[in-house]
């Protein structure tokens, strides 16, 4: 098998939780507790959990916009957190990232055209002429006009200015993005279109995503593999297809039971929402992050945290229960 | 003029406030009057016609052979003998005052400080010196000077201010600890002390003024980097491996320049009430240049004299008023609740 694009493993990130007279560490955030993944050139990774389970954390470790506490990164086979400031920046041309908030990922004070073509002047030498050319045709690329590029980011919707967010992030023919939520904050209808253009984009210069999202149904319809996270840790992942047909790990289930169905007639047994809400993540409960709300509980979750146990091929969960009797 | 939206609302605020609008008119006119202060107020002539021949006296020295005398050095053309060398061949064309900063009027009826007069429009100080031409020049000076210190010390105040905040942590820990050191110093009697061992000179001053007063902007600056720092475009550009310094400048500082234009006026006003105080207390300014302060002082010590204190006062209390205004109008025009 070809060597993974993107290789995680054992990620962690702690943020200091800080107070006091001086400043001191008191605690920490225990935001990305050992997570590992792979995702292969092409295809796209969904991570999904609900809010503060880390996953927006985990995409900004990847792209190095935070630094991570232990583990390792690997992209294309080189270890991220090795390079040199400057080996670095030549590597981040590979590897984009999208931002959930259109209003606040462009700057309000330069137009399209110095957004999308700031990343030309940095790593591109080409002339003004040629820049100009490049930042027409991937306005074009994401279906904006050529005299957009004149324009202020205030004088276009939600989603024209996600547009010019990915524009950006194609500028220097990235192989990787990390989309960060890029369709919640966007209306339903322009969700889809976004979401479609995320797919052509895919499809016409073979990129790789890692899709953060919250949105079960959307990361149905886009993802090659589904990493499903709670607490900082991912507690089952496998091939889209087989996560949503067999959930395997008892919270996995109760999410994928929350997805509203048209009719409720139709709802597979009865619904049965989880009890209680998420530990704090300053002071996550031991063994398995998710034993205190878990309707399978047993001894040893409070204990340990579970191994992994392959299901089908890919299909992997953390689960004591389920992996017994699996 | 090519204007983005808010830019021309906030002009419009600006207009709105009418005080305001009108001081910066007044203050620019003052201020462009006052750096034609040679053509205004000067011991030489604007132009002399001699023998069918023109000269300006105003922008070069002429020997005073020219008119027909015998001295090789520069004509004195307040001396009655030279005056009437020339008016017997042509004439002469005085400025509106004909007296310089330092020019001593040695005509005087009544022993200096002599009541204004005719000829001398408020009076002459202690030394038989023009109050009109001094208070020119030293309004110049002043505004001038206060303009300098504003220039550099937004520089310094915005880069230290930027460098805090957008590294933030340790480096701005460390940075705030110093500078609340360094605010606790008493700035005028170090001032006073820096001043009287080195001989100070408008660049002297102006330096050791500096070490105190950027620290003016570097909250609001900080706080503004500290802010937009974690916007996701920071973090875009970031990602598409942009520099620190590319970063600072380009997108953050823009949003930081508001805060920091607002607080201009008021820097303007302060540096120029310290520039006064430091003249009053004879720290300042050379002796012989003309200053407001130095013509305060001589007010405090001739109260017999009332026209010194009195023209000082005046032309120090309209230009800072002038400036609050200005300055208030700005503050409101940058209000982002009303804007």
């Amino acid at each position: 098998m070809r060597e993974p694009l993107l290789q995680v493993q054992g990620l962690k990130k702690y943020f200091p939780v800080k107070g006091g007279l001086l400043q001191r560490r008191r605690d920490r955030v225990h935001a990305v507790e050992g997570v590992d993944f792979e995702i292969r050139s092409g295809q796209t990774l969904s991570l999904v959990g609900e809010t503060g389970c880390g996953k927006s954390t985990t995409g900004k470790l990847v792209v190095r916009l935070l630094e991570p506490t232990e583990g390792t990164i690997r992209f294309r086979g080189i270890d991220l957190l090795t390079l040199s400031p400057r080996e670095m920046r030549n590597l981040r041309r590979e590897m984009q990232i999208i931002f959930q908030d259109p209003f606040s990922s462009l700057n309000p004070r330069l137009t399209i055209r110095q957004t999308v073509g700031e990343p030309l002047v940095l790593h591109e030498k080409g002339s003004r002429r040629e820049r100009d050319d490049k930042v027409v045709h991937l306005l074009r690329k994401v279906g904006l006009k050529p005299e957009d590029r004149f324009r202020y980011p205030h004088e276009f919707s939600g989603g024209q200015r996600q547009r010019v967010g990915i524009a950006r992030a194609l500028a220097l023919n990235p192989r990787l993005i990390v989309a960060d939520e890029p369709v919640s904050s966007l209306d339903v209808s322009i969700q889809a279109q976004v979401t479609n253009l995320l797919l052509d984009l895919q499809e016409e210069l073979g990129l790789s995503y890692l899709f953060i999202s919250h949105d079960l149904g959307l990361v149905e319809h886009i993802s090659d593999e589904v990493a499903v996270m709670y607490l900082g840790r991912i507690i089952e992942r496998g091939p889209a297809r087989s996560l949503f047909a067999n959930p395997r790990h008892p919270y996995t289930e109760a999410l994928l039971d929350s997805i509203p169905v048209r009719d409720p007639r139709q709802r597979k047994g009865g619904h049965r929402p989880l009890s209680g809400d998420v530990p704090s993540p300053i002071h996550p409960p031991g063994g398995c992050p998710f034993h205190p709300r878990c309707p399978l509980r047993e001894e040893i979750c409070t204990q340990t945290f579970p191994g992994l146990f392959e299901f089908s091929p890919g299909h992997i969960v953390h689960c004591h229960v389920r992996g017994k009797r699996g | 003029m090519n204007l983005s939206p808010l830019a021309r609302r906030r002009l419009a605020g600006f207009q709105a406030n009418r005080r305001g609008y009108w001081s910066l008119w007044i203050f620019l006119g003052l201020f462009l009057f006052s750096l034609g202060a040679e053509l205004v107020a000067n011991d030489r002539p604007l132009l002399v016609r001699f023998e069918g021949r023109t000269y300006f006296p105003v922008f070069r020295d002429y020997p005073e052979t020219v008119f027909g005398g015998f001295l090789e050095s520069a004509a004195d053309y307040r001396d009655p003998e030279v005056r009437e060398m020339i008016e017997e061949r042509g004439w002469i064309l005085w400025p509106p005052v004909p007296f310089s900063y330092d020019t001593i009027n040695y005509n005087l009826a009544v022993p200096a400080p002599s009541p204004p007069t005719a000829e001398n429009w408020l009076g002459t100080d202690d030394q038989g010196r023009d109050v009109t031409a001094r208070l020119i020049y030293g309004f110049r000076i002043s505004v001038l000077f206060g303009l300098t210190l504003t220039l550099f010390s937004s520089i310094v105040g915005v880069a230290a201010g930027a460098v805090q905040g957008y590294f933030g942590g340790a480096v701005d820990l460390l940075f705030q600890r110093f500078i609340e050191i360094w605010s606790g110093l008493p700035v005028l009697y170090l001032l006073i002390i820096l001043a009287s061992v080195v001989e100070p000179n408008f660049w002297w001053l102006l330096g050791l003024m500096l070490l105190f007063s950027w620290m003016g902007l570097v909250g609001v600056v900080r706080a503004e980097f500290l802010r937009v720092r974690n916007f996701d475009y920071v973090r875009a550009a970031r990602a598409l491996g942009v520099g620190d310094r590319v970063i600072m400048i380009r997108h953050i500082l823009p949003n930081a320049m508001v805060a920091t234009l607002t607080f201009l006026p008021f820097i303007l006003n302060s540096s120029i009430t310290t520039l006064t105080a430091l003249d009053f207390l004879g720290f300042g300014l050379p002796p012989g240049s003309p200053s407001l302060g130095e013509l305060l002082n001589q007010g405090k010590s001739n109260l017999h004299a009332p026209w010194l204190g009195i023209a000082a006062f005046t032309v120090l209390a309209v230009t800072l008023s002038l400036l609050i205004f200005i300055g208030e109008a700005v503050r409101d025009a940058f209000d982002p609740r009303r804007t």
